[in-house]
């Protein structure tokens, strides 16, 4: 009897944590299942809530609006040129860094830069952004592509490094002795022993920088250009109309063709970003 | 002896060298501008203020408001983010759960507020579930018969709704981390304890909050830097808000940047950002003894 | 299982490369192979659909020209055309407000040249309207604008909630005097408050569903505010700065305007119109939500919409004077606002010239008919032009004697940074909480000073 008692107890603990989970994933999903909701919804009758969830009135015409006039393609194209330049320009410079970082010998270097590392990960981006406005005018630089790659990297190098350290820290000396043993240079030893042993933590730092700078906004305002203006920044001018009301499904819209894609993408890698948002904060 | 074997500069060279001229140009620039007066209209003719900038700013009212108000939406996102975080990774790293398939399903939509983009969290949060009329939070509290507010249009709530908004987006980060924290903490460890007697409570309090304080430590630096400098949820959620209820620094730096046209002045308040944060991570890293991490 | 995590890397990066290549292929169908693409900065209000249904889409078939239209907030337009014209990559064509341009005025194209080419007739425009338009300080002698609706505001209200007697015997006993359209500030503070009702009470014998409000305008921070607070500034007599750049801003009057209008906002105004940029105070007015409302004549087709509740109701109205002005001004007064298009120096400058005068000069009167805007001499004489919408008959005279005291801006390039915006904060400030009327004012002092000395007109 008191078995079955407790056998009961311990599924119903399982039932009530799954429930807690679960009021939690409703959380992180609602907003974006309401946004989605939004789109499909006729623009002109503002919803209410459950007004919202009922299937009646769907439409594409937000859909068509953003597109046309949010010229949204291309500015998906910009955002997509960014990011993926951003994404292998930090892979690769960030990780030959990080690998450097963890063979120094000395304790107190590697502990000095990674202080130096650590600490850039806090600058604000405002106070990238607004002068290199200023400079790249002066350069000829304004809107250009490389200008903002520059900046995304500026942004993204404190992370990724820090990343990559954990990564390769990870990496069991005894390999990379026998390759030398074996007459490797440390190049090679880098690019056909190490490199191949944190595959999974390059996808992970690859599909965070990826995130991250398709993501970004602030140098997207004021460092892209006419030409290399990513959607970030394209929704902002659905925002703010003539009318009360009337723009929320556009907005919506073009909200959901942005987050929607990135959010699929996430849950397909999502054990990449979890090892990779993890690593290096968890210490035996 | 093997390691000198490596030359581990060469790798560091090209990333430090980049590094130093894609942050440290920047900076160096902002330190620069704050000693002129560049107006962004008429650019092309700054002239040299010495410290001007930085006086005014000590005698704006309106900056030791933005340094009040980022505070306390720094303060009041990581409070709340580790809340919810360790609550849902105590649940998560529990003993039936932990590292199970269930888990890793969970897990995988507890991403989602991270990795939706910031201004889109934004817009959302302003036009469906803050909106006065039509959000998702005033249909709830008027289902369970509480008074709809205003959220984003009164001057005491916008900051409170902007801080939920981006706990919202941060909290994966601190259930990640806890969540593998908590993860490691071997079974048998708390088996013994509650074969001693020990209810969850204690255990959690005895037990796991203390393995787990140095993780606790390290996400706050991390949320509370993100939520300092924090930008397009802010941007978009509120702008500076009602009574600049929610006129963080980083908006003040677009906004004097920009709209006033400032841009001496606007980099002199960014600088100061950068000072204060260059200070607070270094006291924190002392104090905490964070200069360790990642040297094995 | 290192092979398991290459394939996928593999198979990860092929996606990502196919979603690239085919959102490349999916951008060049937006972007035809046109000779020329114009880039045109505007900002949101009735006008917008008619260039997009009609203007644009008609010159586009006959000429080959792709027109883009980006539509942002007043505020971040011209925030915009001053961050892309400073950092060389302006627009071809973006809207010209006198206040703002000197945010760009290095940047703009003079339109001389293009007006002698193509035999632009500048006689078509009344005098004031090419000094306030056209003309200004920062290039001195050059035409740098095109202009489309020079305007100044002025009031509509709800004339039958005026003219209904159950109102004017209920506002008798309350006030002691008669229900008239307000001729004062003070006034119109009554009328206002007197309007203002909650869902549940009645309006000229209806029920109301929603809140009605008294009176409202557009009051975002700072543009919108500054905006609105204009036609309380201007109307108290002062004028900011004089000819040798001395400053009014200290006169006690501006703190008596600033604090009176600080009441009104918190009494009578929608909490919503905080967010506002420009003109959406108007469609609450046409829904019948507001009894009055600040109108800027470019916005009288959202007011006048025939399916809105206010429509054949509406009446208009010369902005209200405020008692003991400094300038025994008659009536109230903003300033002259309303604009053009201005285009800037770059190598589509003329292109942009030619759909400008394709759409002034050939489409004139069409033109008017689809926006119920004014710049032209034909517009205001046209027996065909009067007689396109019915409201012309209430509406025009009133526009005409507003405009006989609209401020004509002192056209420096500094007006936008020590008058406009400054005079937003100010408010804006006063009216939130955030600081008290005489520290708002000493900011708004000490930011001209600092403008005018950085600028070199003070020593």
């Amino acid at each position: 009897m008191k078995l079955i008692i407790k056998k009961l107890k311990k599924h119903y603990d399982y039932l009530i944590k799954l429930l807690l989970l679960s009021i939690w994933l409703v959380i992180c999903i609602t907003p974006i299942l309401i946004l989605f909701m939004a789109s499909i919804s006729d623009t002109a009758i503002f919803q209410t809530i459950p007004d919202l969830f009922s299937l009646e009135g769907t439409t594409l015409v937000n859909y068509r609006i953003s597109i046309n006039q949010g010229n949204f393609f291309f500015h998906l194209r910009n955002s997509l040129i960014i990011a993926g330049s951003a994404l292998a320009l930090v892979l690769v410079v960030c990780t030959p860094m990080a690998y450097g970082i963890t063979k120094l010998s000395s304790r107190k270097a590697k502990s000095a830069v990674v202080f130096g590392v650590l600490s850039t990960r806090f600058i604000p981006y405002v106070v990238i952004a607004m002068p290199l406005y200023l400079l790249f005018r002066q350069m000829g630089l304004s809107g250009s592509l490389p200008g903002v790659i520059m900046a995304h990297l500026a942004m993204q190098m404190p992370f990724i490094v820090w990343l990559m350290v954990g990564f390769f820290d990870g990496i069991p000396g005894e390999v990379e002795e026998a390759a030398i043993i074996d007459g490797c240079t440390p190049f090679q030893i880098f690019f056909k022993v190490s490199l191949p042993m944190v595959l999974p933590g390059l996808n992970a730092a690859a599909i965070l920088a990826f995130i991250m700078s398709y993501n970004e906004f602030l140098f997207g305002l004021f460092l892209a250009g006419p030409n290399t203006r990513p959607l970030t920044v394209g929704i902002m001018r659905f925002v703010g109309g003539v009318e009360v009301g009337a723009q929320y499904g556009v907005v919506a819209a073009y909200g959901s063709m942005i987050v929607v894609p990135i959010i699929i993408f996430a849950l397909i890698v999502n054990r990449y970003i979890v090892s990779g948002m993890t690593q290096g904060a968890v210490k035996e | 002896m093997l390691k000198k074997y490596f030359k581990p500069w060469r790798f560091i060279m090209p990333g430090l060298i980049l590094g130093l001229i894609t942050l440290g140009v920047p900076i160096y620039q902002a330190l620069k501008n704050s000693f002129y007066d560049i107006r962004l209209y008429r650019l092309g003719s700054e002239f040299f203020v010495g410290f001007d900038n930085y006086i005014n700013l000590w005698n704006d009212s309106i900056f030791l408001l933005a340094v009040r108000v980022t505070l306390i939406f720094t303060i009041g996102c990581t409070i709340l983010s580790i809340f919810f975080g360790l609550s849902v990774a105590s649940v998560l790293s529990s003993d039936k759960i932990r590292g199970s398939l269930v888990a890793r399903f969970f897990m995988a939509f507890f991403i989602v507020p991270f990795v939706a983009t910031q201004v889109v969290t934004g817009v959302m949060g302003r036009l469906f579930i803050w909106d006065a009329e039509f959000g998702l939070i005033n249909y709830l509290l008027n289902t369970i018969g509480l008074q709809a507010q205003a959220w984003l249009t009164s001057p005491n709530l916008a900051l409170p709704a902007a801080i939920i908004t981006n706990s919202w987006r941060l909290t994966p980060l601190a259930l990640l981390v806890l969540y593998a924290a908590l993860a490691t903490i071997p079974e048998t460890l708390i088996e013994s304890a509650k074969i001693d007697g020990a209810n969850e409570i204690m255990i959690f309090l005895k037990i796991k909050l203390p393995m787990i304080k140095y993780h606790i430590i390290f996400v706050s630096m991390i949320l509370m830097t993100s939520a300092f400098r924090e930008f397009d949820v802010i941007y978009s959620l509120t702008g500076r808000g009602p009574r600049r209820a929610t006129n963080v620094l980083s908006l003040m730096v677009y906004e004097q940047g920009v709209s006033v046209a400032d841009m001496g002045y606007a980099n002199a308040i960014a600088f100061t950002m950068f000072l204060i944060v260059a200070v607070v991570t270094v006291i924190f890293i002392k104090i905490f003894k964070l200069g360790d991490v990642g040297v094995s | 299982m290192i092979n398991l995590t290459k394939r996928k890397s593999i198979l990860v990066f092929l996606v990502a490369a196919l979603v690239i290549t085919a959102s490349m292929f999916f951008s060049t169908i937006n972007v035809q192979a046109e000779t020329v693409t114009l880039r045109w900065a505007v900002h949101p209000g009735p006008h917008v659909e008619p260039f997009e249904d009609y203007f644009v889409p008609k010159y586009e078939e006959e000429h080959d020209v792709e027109i883009i239209m980006e539509q942002l907030p007043p505020d971040n337009m011209w925030q915009q055309m001053m961050l892309e014209a400073q950092g060389g990559t302006p627009y071809d064509m973006g809207y010209h407000s006198p206040g703002w341009f000197g945010y760009y005025y290095e940047h703009v194209k003079g339109l001389d040249e293009y007006i002698e080419k193509y035999d632009f007739d500048l006689d078509a425009y009344p005098d004031s309207v090419i000094e306030s338009h056209m003309l200004h300080d920062s290039r001195p002698g050059e035409i740098i604008a095109i202009a489309r609706n020079p305007q100044t505001p002025f009031i509509v209200y709800r004339e039958d909630w005026f003219a209904d007697s159950g109102e004017q015997e209920a506002f008798e006993s309350e006030y002691g005097r008669e229900l008239t359209v307000p001729e004062t500030w003070e006034e119109l503070y009554e009328v206002a408050e007197f309007f203002t009702r909650e869902a549940g009470a009645t309006i000229a014998g209806e029920t109301l569903e929603n809140d009605l409000y008294g009176y409202s305008a557009s009051i975002n921070a700072p543009g919108g505010m500054a905006r609105a607070f204009l036609g309380i500034f201007y109307s108290l007599g002062l004028e900011g700065f004089d000819a040798d750049f001395q400053t009014d801003l200290d006169n006690d009057i501006l703190l008596e305007g600033v604090e009176y209008w600080s009441n009104l906002v918190n009494d009578v105004f929608p909490a919503a119109a905080s967010t506002w940029d420009f003109l959406e105070h108007l469609s609450y007015f046409r829904d019948g939500r507001l009894a009055m409302a600040e109108l800027w004549p470019e916005g009288v087709l959202t007011a006048e919409d025939p399916d809105g509740e206010a429509h054949g109701n509406v009446g208009y109205s010369t902005l209200p004077r405020w008692e003991n002005n400094l300038q025994d001004l008659p009536i109230g007064r903003s300033f002259m606002g309303g604009g053009g298009h201005l285009i800037f120096d770059t190598p589509n400058s003329e292109e942009a010239f030619k759909f400008l005068q394709w759409v002034y000069e050939d489409q004139a009167i069409e033109f008017n008919k689809r926006t119920a805007m004014f710049s032209r001499n034909e517009h205001f004489e046209s027996e065909e032009v009067l007689g396109f919408h019915e409201f012309y008959d209430d509406f025009l005279p009133v526009f005409q004697e507003q405009m006989e005291y609209g401020f004509a801006r002192q056209p420096i390039p500094e007006y936008g940074a020590v008058m406009y915006n400054p005079s937003g904060e100010f408010a804006a400030d006063v009216v939130e909480g955030v600081m008290s009327a005489e520290e708002a004012q000493q900011r708004w002092i000490d930011r001209m000073m600092r403008e005018f000395e950085a600028a070199g007109y003070l020593e």
